[in-house]
């Protein structure tokens, strides 16, 4: 029951809304700075903002790291870029939680903050059907939901 | 629920805020509390935000009267105070109160604007309008005037002195700079008197310095403040007037309701409770300290927060209600009498 009221919680404080973006660009894991945008041949570009601390971040992040192999064979791209905090700092965070998934890096929270999203996690989503700027945490349904509309279903 | 039945609730809350308060009050320019903190929960937003939050607050003061002989006055016509020329005495440098009472209502409607230019830095503009009344109570006479109009518009800027990070930062401290300026009337006539109590500006260039800290935890925020205000002299119809120099100090804390106990059906909604305390220097009238003025007061202010289904971009719409309960009115000058005041406000993001 209180799992369930941590989902409608979630649900009805996340908010989805068409979005021009401004370029977006944040630090490879390899260190590089570059612009993140959809590449010819992609179906979907998923850039998703997250933080350490940010509890709703830590629930989709396992989501997300299961699905990003299954998703760039369906030709969806998932990219994590974490907000604001030290990449040795990430490191152990995604080892202690055992992830496995590469984060890129927004370190000084400029990408961030030019999207005014006024929230963490934010999702951005380049798709055939247009841009979408997701603020607050996705249920795993939800993401599965989402997934599945930019052509990467049954993850 | 439908924008009728939200109108009818706000008329009723609001019914029930002003039928609360027999006696309510602090001066105009004292007025306790932050409003800065009611807008945002702070004043840092992100930068490129601007926001725009409307406040309307009412209050009752009670007090001494004036002594009117000091105030301008402007021809033969009035009935009532003409007759009091000569009651003031300045035997020891203090003017002595009138024998009699006077019982000051006032609302004031402020529409704050603000914007974050760049990281860190917060501009904000307060527009006033303001209706003030005041019945003077003397030798069983009563006499009742009032005046409306703009008030003085002030600016203040705040800027993040340190955060905890970068994005969304769970702890911070932010600097205040205040400055008002002089654009409500100070010359306006009620019965042949300036009275500077019933003009809606105070004529007088003041500027303020404070400081902010809020810090986040999981499922409480808290908030302090501290603010020094110095005030300036003020023209009324030939008659100088200066409000007190006033500090005011701020701790408060706010609960979202649905989030801290997992109510998803109450995830709009944020109770807290702040202490706001004031500490106000006397007026002073033509060089001499007003005897009923100043003195300190400390409320306690139940505030409810209601997140408004409506939004323009991704941030919320609230509306916030609060209550100011004066916890004694012991600590102030002469015969003030302070009670509660009641505020009603929408905060609306636009970027």
């Amino acid at each position: 029951m209180r799992r369930l009221s941590h989902a409608l919680l979630a649900l009805t404080l996340s908010t989805t809304t068409a979005w021009a973006n401004p370029p977006l660009v944040a630090e490879s894991p390899e260190g590089e700075l570059e612009e993140l945008a959809l590449h010819p041949g992609e179906r979907a570009l998923i850039v998703h903002f997250w933080a350490t601390w940010c509890s709703g971040c830590i629930v989709e992040l396992p989501v997300l790291a299961a699905a990003r192999g299954q998703c760039a064979d369906h030709g969806v791209r998932i990219v994590e870029v974490n907000v604001g905090e030290k990449p040795s700092d990430v490191a152990r965070f995604l080892e202690d939680h055992g992830l496995d998934l590469q984060s890129w890096f927004d370190r000084k929270s400029k990408t961030w903050r030019s999207m005014r999203a006024h929230g963490l996690p934010v999702t951005v989503t380049w798709a055939a059907a247009g841009q979408e700027l997701q603020v607050g945490p996705r249920t795993a349904v939800a993401w599965r939901e989402a997934l599945a509309s930019v052509g990467c279903g049954g993850v | 629920m439908s924008i009728k039945q939200f109108a009818a609730a706000l008329c009723a809350a609001q019914f029930a805020l002003t039928a609360a308060h027999e006696t309510a009050e602090a001066c105009s320019v004292c007025l306790a509390g932050d409003p800065q903190y009611a807008q945002h929960g702070s004043s840092a937003q992100q930068e490129g935000s601007f926001s725009a939050y409307l406040q309307v607050q009412g209050w009752r003061k009670e007090s001494g009267l004036l002594p009117h002989g000091e105030v301008g006055h402007h021809g033969e016509e009035d009935g009532h105070h003409g007759e009091e020329d000569g009651h003031h005495e300045e035997g020891d440098g203090h003017h002595e109160e009138e024998d009699g009472t006077e019982k000051n209502r006032g609302q004031r409607l402020d529409l704050y604007l603000s914007w974050t230019p760049i990281d860190r830095l917060t501009l904000t503009a307060d527009i006033p309008f303001v209706h003030n009344r005041i019945e003077d109570i003397e030798d069983g006479m009563s006499a009742v005037q009032s005046l409306n109009g703009l008030g003085d518009i002030a600016f203040s800027a705040s800027y993040v002195l340190w955060r905890n990070r970068s994005a969304l930062p769970s702890t911070w401290i932010e600097g205040r700079f205040f400055l008002k300026t002089p654009t409500g009337p100070t010359d306006r006539q009620q019965g042949g008197v300036v009275d500077p109590h019933l003009q809606t500006g105070t004529g007088s260039w003041d500027f303020g310095l404070g400081l902010a800290g809020t810090h986040r935890f999981d499922k409480v925020s808290t908030y302090g403040s501290i603010f020094l205000r110095e005030n300036g002299t003020g023209d009324f119809g030939g008659t100088d007037y200066e409000y007190g120099d006033v500090l005011l100090a701020n701790a408060a804390m706010e609960v979202p309701i649905g989030h801290a106990f997992g109510i998803p059906s109450l995830h709009r909604l944020t109770l807290g409770g702040e202490l706001n305390y004031r500490w106000a220097g006397k007026d002073d009238l033509e060089g001499a300290p007003f005897r009923d003025s100043g003195g300190s007061v400390l409320y306690i202010t139940p505030v409810a927060r209601l997140e408004l289904p409506w939004k323009l971009g991704v941030r919320s719409t609230w509306l916030r209600m609060a209550v100011q309960l004066p916890v004694t009115s012991k600590w102030l000058n002469g015969q003030q009498k302070e009670k509660e005041v009641w505020s009603v406000g929408i905060h609306v993001p636009l970027l």
